[in-house]
């Protein structure tokens, strides 16, 4: 199964992300709300995500920042954009995010996205 | 050497609607001054004073005198830079050049152009272009978080029936209401704001009881789920404040009932003197039973507005609305647990009002 993170600080989305995942069959490990959070969460899961959905604009550290970092620790994990900022989307790209999505989007625009990510994915060795 | 009659440019310097004078480097005496700035000196016996005195009011040369650079370099191009010449409160642009003075000496030309209003206008422009920024921002996260929450909740209504036991279409419904009471909130505290940045009401002796008793009527006429609130003390107390308090009190209490799972929200305000090495205060709490404020959090909630603090919470405006209004009050705001060490137990956000 298909495990997600996801890092939002709004949490009607949150909660709405979780929904939609749960509809795919997706398993969500865990939720932050600021990028040093997800960057606690990432470190401290026994499996890492397979899937990050991240925002940018979030209290202490950013989409971006937390991204890099994430990065430079694990590059299996394939982050998904989802941002109202449009001007981040190239750097998010340049940083290592797979895809960007520009709010607000469909679920089918999510689905899409993570279905194709899924196809990606290679099992760990 | 007291007279500019030597000088060709005499009449011309006479006639400039700007301030001129010609100093000494090496002594610091004014040499010459044209007629609108001895005229706005109001003073006959210049000639032959030190300019720091006359200009700056000082007892030694400026510390940012120009002198060095003017004569210190080969080229005699002028030297132009501005100052804000804090003796009389005004921004000047500053022409220095060396010229020769009738006995042959090299001496300080400067013209000083009064760009006060220049500077004012630029202020104003910046702070502007800030107010743009910040509803730019706005609309590019908040608005389309909103529109996000609703148009997924909507699209998952939609989709639900084709598979009706899957989801709990009410909640979903429900998202769609609170995010359009949280649209709706959010045009009316960029209203207020921008109301706190362009007017300025006076402060009057005002009665706590007043505004805070409509602020709870507007809680509990807008609520679905009635919160309860507690009151402890006597709220016949009178503050400096305006016709903003009330928008403390009604934030403050939509806060606690916003950031909240519990399935009744409760709210207990506490009113108290105190008084410290600062003075008297009048002391206000709101406790609630809500999600808590985690510790990171605790400052970057109330920093949001248009000197907008890029890692601020993103959601709402309510609690930058409430610290701006406070700021006018000369009061303080600071978020602390309900329980000590336990964010998740509820918030006690308390205020201190300067005693009237």
């Amino acid at each position: 199964m298909i495990k997600v993170l996801i890092v939002e600080d709004d949490y009607s989305i949150q909660d709405l992300y979780k929904v939609i995942l749960k509809t795919l069959g997706i398993e969500v490990i865990g939720a932050a709300d600021n990028g040093e959070e997800a960057i606690k969460l990432f470190k401290e899961a026994p499996i890492k995500p397979d899937i990050i959905i991240m925002d940018h604009r979030m209290p202490i550290k950013n989409g971006i920042e937390a991204t890099k970092e994430i990065v430079s620790l694990y590059n299996h994990t394939k982050i998904i954009f989802a941002s109202a900022d449009i001007t981040v989307k190239k750097r998010a790209l340049e940083i290592g995010a797979v895809a960007f999505l520009e709010k607000p989007f469909s679920i089918s625009t999510l689905r899409n996205e993570i279905t194709k990510i899924s196809k990606q994915l290679k099992p760990i060795q | 050497m007291n007279s500019l009659k030597d000088i060709k440019f005499k009449a011309i310097f006479d006639k400039i609607d700007e301030p001129i004078y010609i100093s000494d480097p090496e002594t610091y005496e004014i040499l010459y001054m044209n007629d609108i700035l001895r005229n706005a000196l109001k003073n006959e016996k210049i000639i032959g004073q030190k300019c720091y005195q006359i200009f700056q009011n000082l007892d030694s040369p400026c510390n940012f005198c120009t002198n060095n650079i003017l004569f210190g370099k080969k080229s005699t191009s002028p030297y132009i830079w501005e100052h804000l010449n804090t003796h009389l409160n005004r921004w000047y642009k500053c022409i220095d050049q060396v010229i020769e003075w009738h006995d042959g000496k090299k001496v300080r030309f400067e013209m000083a152009v009064d760009i006060t209003n220049l500077k004012e206008s630029e202020s104003n422009y910046r702070e502007a272009l800030q107010r743009a920024e910040f509803f730019k921002d706005l609309f590019a996260h908040d608005v389309n978080n909103i529109l996000q929450s609703i148009y997924t909740a909507s699209e998952l209504i939609r989709d639900n029936k084709k598979n009706p036991e899957m989801l709990d279409t009410n909640d979903l419904i429900e998202i769609i209401l609170n995010q359009v009471i949280r649209g709706a909130r959010l045009v009316s505290n960029v209203r207020l704001l921008s109301k706190l940045e362009e007017t300025e009401v006076p402060l009057k002796k005002t009665l706590v009881n007043d505004p805070l008793k409509s602020a709870m009527s507007i809680i509990q006429k807008d609520c679905s789920e009635k919160p309860i609130i507690e009151l402890e003390g006597n709220f016949e107390k009178k503050i400096m404040a305006n016709e903003f308090l009330v928008h403390i009190f009604e934030n403050l209490l939509i806060n606690a009932i916003e950031h909240n799972d519990q399935e009744i929200a409760k709210i207990f305000i506490k009113i108290s003197e105190i008084s410290n090495s600062e003075g008297d205060f009048l002391k206000m709490e709101f406790k609630d039973n809500g999600k808590g404020v985690m510790d990171g959090y605790k400052e970057l909630i109330f920093n949001r507005g248009f000197r907008d603090d890029k890692r601020s919470k993103s959601i709402g405006l309510g609690l930058s609305v409430v610290k701006k209004i406070l700021d006018m009050y000369n009061a303080r705001i600071w978020v602390e647990d309900k329980v000590q060490g336990i964010p998740s137990k509820g918030s006690n956000f308390i205020i201190l009002f300067p005693k009237s």
